[in-house]
């Protein structure tokens, strides 16, 4: 495949003597979009803490673009890597504008301010995604789906070759839904980024990832292609849920047997 | 922005006028200007000595350190709330402010001179502020924002206790009422000699904040999100907890403990400005330098005898606590 981003070997991760991730190993690659699946708890947000530096892995290694991890400034690291968090509620009250001129905060020097240019670009990352309007609103007033176009409005000032979304479609509705993912397939396909994402609703990751990853207790069950790693047997056995995967016009959809 | 610094500054500029006018000994606020701008150029002196010696001894340097002490408390509150996201945080809160006074009266007591005072106003703020810290850390399990508060609560109590214990032990008649009136606080002794030596360390850090403000605003995402950003958070941190620390040192150094400004007037300044400390930070300091002004001249005006600061800022202080811990839903996120 494509150019190598991130490669992690191994990770372990332990939180108070509970083993948290076991052994996971992945690639991650330019222009991609990766799926990461499972229950509550299989340490999904674990595996992003880890490949985002947040906390250190107990075992195993990661390398981004060839280089250890933890050889990175934070400074540097950030500015080959972003991150949409799940979704927050601030606790003050930033514009719009603010919070995506955050996304230069790698790139300035010293204690420095970002400058008018930094400014025009971030207006310009908000007009990219149709967000213009919201330039003065207040971060802590707008919704769910605007709030998250927001964030990859800073991750898209940021500049970087990949970027990690925690639950991006969390709390949205239909539409929104719809709209946040194909911003992220855009992502992929146009900037060339590698997106990873955690997602809960295996459709999503059958229509628009490039790979899926499927964890349970900590341990990958299954990696590869969506439509290979998302099956009813994998279903079943890392949620325990009986469904099928039906075709409807050329594309895969899980359907969940009723068990009433 | 720029309107509200400028409707702010000419407010501050004329409640300096009046503030060297009222007192005891009053002074048309006419003269008071004349004799200002005297010291810019010549200009014909038709007013006693008597006016000048009390502007330029009295009333002058403690109209500076009024301003100093409210500029540099308000500001430190807006970057201490920003980087523990809280509102309800201020260098009082955070204990600083005790365990400064701790530092002060153990230095009172031993009669040590202004640097080892200064130190030790230093050391103890920095003792309590760390103290605060470690146990209001966040322990991933719900919200800290009480937790901190009540930290700083608890460490301010250790050090108000210490405090007592040192009262108890100070000399009755020499040392006890410096002790007690300077913990109250109070502008009243602040020189111009005073104030010159501890000028530097407070412009220095009133300064650095400035330099720092937009980096702040960074911390106020919470820990993962500034360091999705490229943040070195501890770093940060501990930058903004040093120079918050040193500046509200300083003011202890000049005036005692005066609690209930910073949170007062930082709630309200980010009610005009917003978040965004590269505003907040200079609003706060000229309010802060306008409050305390304000509450400076009722002290020596309401009464015969003249009010410690630090009674009439909390009469003020504590209703608007209340007010932000009721608006910001305590608790809960």
């Amino acid at each position: 495949m494509h150019n190598k981003i991130m490669e992690a070997e191994d990770i372990s991760f332990s939180y108070g003597g509970r083993h948290v991730l076991k052994n996971i190993s992945l690639n991650i690659h330019a222009g991609e979009v990766l799926s990461i699946l499972g229950p509550n708890g299989a340490g999904k947000t674990t595996l992003l803490n880890c490949l985002l530096n947040f906390v250190k892995p107990v075992g195993g290694r990661i390398k981004l673009k060839g280089k250890p991890a933890e050889e990175y400034k934070r400074r540097d690291f950030c500015r080959i890597v972003s991150f949409v968090p799940q979704m927050h509620r601030p606790v003050f009250d930033y514009t719009v504008e603010e919070i995506v001129l955050m996304g230069k905060n790698p790139h300035l020097e010293g204690c420095a301010a970002p400058s008018k240019k930094d400014r025009a670009e971030a207006l310009a990352a908000l007009a990219e995604l149709n967000i213009e309007h919201l330039r003065d609103a207040r971060y802590t007033k707008i919704s769910g789906g605007e709030l998250r176009l927001a964030l990859i409005a800073r991750a898209i000032v940021q500049a970087t070759e990949m970027i990690f979304l925690d639950e991006p479609a969390a709390h949205l509705d239909l539409k929104n839904q719809i709209d946040i993912m194909g911003v992220i397939r855009d992502l992929a396909a146009v900037r060339k980024m590698a997106a990873v994402m955690v997602v809960h609703d295996p459709d999503h990751a059958l229509a628009y990832s490039d790979r899926a990853l499927l964890l349970k207790d900590g341990r990958s069950v299954a990696a590869g292609a969506p439509s290979e790693t998302i099956t009813s047997e994998n279903l079943m056995s890392v949620y325990g849920v009986d469904a099928a995967i039906i075709e409807f016009e050329g594309r895969k959809k899980v359907m969940i047997r009723n068990k009433i | 922005m720029k309107k509200t610094v400028l409707i702010l500054s000419l407010a501050l500029a004329a409640l300096c006028v009046i503030s060297i006018s009222i007192g005891r000994y009053q002074i048309p606020p006419a003269t008071v200007i004349k004799i200002i701008a005297a010291k810019f150029a010549a200009c014909e002196r038709d007013w006693p000595e008597r006016m000048e010696t009390v502007i330029w001894s009295i009333r002058f340097p403690r109209v500076i350190a009024a301003m100093a002490v409210g500029a540099g408390l308000s500001m430190s509150a807006a970057v201490l709330q920003s980087m523990f996201q809280n509102p309800l945080v201020s260098p009082f809160i955070l204990g600083v402010s005790s365990g400064a006074g701790f530092g002060a009266a153990v230095a009172i007591l031993l009669e040590m001179n202004r640097l080892a005072l200064y130190l030790m106003v230093f050391a103890g703020g920095a003792v309590a502020v760390t103290l605060s810290c470690l146990l209001g850390k966040e322990n991933g399990r719900g919200n800290s924002k009480i937790t901190l508060v009540l930290s700083g609560v608890i460490v301010g109590g250790f050090f108000s206790s210490l405090i007592s214990a040192l009262k108890y032990m100070a000399d009755p008649y020499t040392k006890l009422p410096e002790i007690v009136f300077w913990l109250m606080g109070s502008l009243a002794y602040v020189t111009g000699e005073n104030l010159l030596w501890i000028s530097p360390i407070i412009i220095f850090p009133m300064a650095a904040l400035y330099f720092y403000s937009w980096k702040f605003n960074i911390l106020a995402l919470g820990e993962y999100e500034a360091k999705s950003l490229g943040e070195d958070t501890e770093r940060l941190k501990m930058i903004g907890i040093v120079f918050t620390t040193m500046l509200v040192s300083a003011t202890v150094a000049l005036s005692g403990v005066i609690g209930w400004v910073g949170l007062v007037v930082a709630n309200s300044a980010r009610m005009v400005t917003g978040p965004n400390l590269v505003r907040l930070v200079p609003v706060s300091a000229l309010a802060g330098a306008i409050y305390l002004l304000l509450i400076d001249d009722m002290a020596r005006s309401l009464a015969s005898v003249e009010i410690p600061l630090g009674i009439l800022t909390s009469l003020a202080g504590a209703p608007v606590f209340i007010y932000i811990l009721k608006k910001s839903g305590g608790d809960k996120q």
